[in-house]
């Protein structure tokens, strides 16, 4: 960049925004499986389902009396990759539904 | 992982207990997936039980009125401080000196302390001020104010889902058409070359619109743009006019399909991928016409049929140069004729997705299908949004929506 060699006392508007929202406070994570219900959500991506099978498998095998629960197979609906605020929502009371004492998803690709 | 966090935020949560495990999980076969599962177990299992939700109290700040900060230097220090605040998208800026936006604020009649909404992916707050702030940075022109106030409003509505739009791994694109006595009011580009470049309201809107989603959102790569490999349209996006003069007689401008008076302003947002350019110079007939319409668009071009069902409910854009438009007339077509042609002729048979996409939700949408079933791109013809934009040439675009925007159209106020 060229730079001018005018020098200048300024005063500018500060463009940073704020990023505060009133967000609700989560649940604390039960601080033990054990005879515990766990939901696995999976929303349909490529190979999620695999994933979440083994981690189901290795819970059952290592927590004693825990009881899984895969979300996509008892509640077809919650498998979908439907990027909106509604079908999140619609997702999340569906998930709920379940009587879960936590949830564990594989969101990603 | 940042992007994850960001997740919740946009769902209204604070925050959300994460395990991140390395990618690809896509593409590969399962056997490689169930190591990573194993490899990912004791680190899930311990974060299962071990996090707590933070208890630590929100910031304090007030978004309205924005600080005003002394800086000693040319306009090019302001430029470069600017990008290393990460509130410039890198291309030249007019410094947003208090007295440049109490003159942009002129140009509209709402509250500079007004909140439009969140931006996503990290839900800055934007105010009216901000917004006038990036307008300044853009070189927008007071009178502009009142349609950029309208389509952030468009895009911070959920039903655009501006957050995908600014975060996803797909080369999104932001689209803008404005409609009604406006274009003309303002100088918005609805003729030739209308979406490129020379026209300053199109160009500096689609900058400011971007500059706020760079800046307010914090869509900036690698986080949270996790787009593959992007696109220019994320400096200046898409903005342009329908050119509502050339519209073949009896078929209605967009605002007008869409609810609004011929006499009023609009615009409509949404996002979507790269359109598909169609260049036919040589179909004499609307048959031949749609023919070559069959070939370059597909469900495919947005993840459509088994691979994402849920895309066959919303809204492709197909932008029909006047001289395609007039072609299509020139047989007694209507748009609405145009629509069911095109629905028919774009569907291409099932067994053209791999196996691994799941027919199940599909079958659901169109009842029982086979390998021959031909899937069309959206559930109804009537779901495609036609416009006749440009100006001389035989070329037309269609655009793919990105899963789960869906278009949105706001009467513009002064």
């Amino acid at each position: 960049m060229v730079k001018s060699k005018k020098q200048t006392q300024w005063k500018l508007v500060n463009p940073e925004a704020l990023v505060q929202i009133e967000a609700d406070q989560v649940n604390q994570h039960p601080k033990d499986l054990s005879g515990k219900t766990v939901v696995l959500y999976w929303n349909g991506k490529p190979n999620g389902d695999h994933f979440l099978n083994r981690i189901g498998e290795l819970l059952i095998e290592k927590v004693n009396n825990v009881k899984v629960i895969k979300a996509w197979e008892v509640r077809p609906s919650t498998k979908r990759t439907d990027p909106t605020a509604k079908a999140s929502s619609a997702t999340a009371q569906e998930l709920a539904r379940l009587n879960p004492d936590l949830v564990i998803g594989a969101p990603g690709d | 992982m940042e992007l994850a966090n960001t997740i919740p935020l946009a769902e209204g949560f604070r925050e959300a207990c994460f395990v991140q495990v390395s990618p690809p999980i896509g593409m590969l076969p399962p056997s490689d997936i169930k190591k990573k599962a194993e490899n990912a177990f004791d680190e899930i299992l311990k974060a299962a039980m071990d996090w707590r939700p933070s208890t630590g109290a929100a910031v304090k700040r007030l978004a309205y009125p924005a600080d005003i900060f002394e800086f000693s230097g040319t306009v090019e220090d302001i430029h470069r401080h600017f990008i290393e605040k990460k509130w410039s998208l890198g291309l030249p800026i007019l410094p947003p000196t208090p007295e440049r936006i109490h003159e942009m604020l002129k140009g509209t009649g709402r509250k500079p302390e007004e909140v439009l909404g969140q931006a996503p992916p990290r839900m800055g707050t934007l105010t009216v001020e901000l917004a006038a702030v990036y307008a300044v940075m853009a070189g927008c022109r007071p009178q502009y104010m009142p349609v950029l106030i309208a389509v952030l409003e468009g895009f911070l509505t959920p039903e655009a889902n501006w957050r995908l739009a600014l975060s996803g791994t797909g080369t999104s694109q932001l689209i803008v058409i404005v409609n009604g006595p406006v274009v003309k009011e303002i100088g918005i580009g609805c003729e030739q070359g209308a979406a490129g470049k020379g026209y300053h309201a199109n160009g500096s809107i689609g900058y400011a619109i971007n500059l706020i989603a760079y800046a307010v959102g914090g869509s900036g790569p690698p986080m949270f743009d996790r787009s593959t490999l992007a696109s220019p349209s994320d400096y200046v996006c898409w903005v342009f006019g329908e050119n509502e003069h050339a519209l073949p007689d009896g078929w209605k401008p967009l605002h007008v399909e869409r609810g609004f008076k011929h006499s009023d302003s609009v615009v409509t947002v949404m996002a979507g991928y790269p359109p598909a350019e169609n260049m036919d110079h040589w179909s004499a007939s609307v048959e031949e016409h749609m023919r070559w319409w069959s070939h370059i668009v597909n469900p495919l071009q947005n993840m459509g049929g088994p691979s994402v069902p849920q895309v066959m409910e919303q809204n492709p854009l197909i932008a029909l140069g006047p001289e395609h438009a007039h072609l299509i007339a020139s047989e007694k077509w209507s748009k609405d004729d145009f629509r069911k042609a095109f629905w028919e002729r774009t569907r291409i048979p099932l067994s053209v997705w791999p196996s691994t996409c799941g027919r199940e939700r599909l079958a659901e949408m169109l009842g029982p299908v086979t390998d021959d079933s031909l899937i069309p791109i959206t559930l109804k013809p009537e779901q495609f949004l036609i416009v006749v934009a440009g100006g001389d040439g035989k070329q037309s675009h269609y655009f793919a929506p990105l899963p789960g925007s869906f278009p949105v159209s706001r009467l513009i106020r002064r």
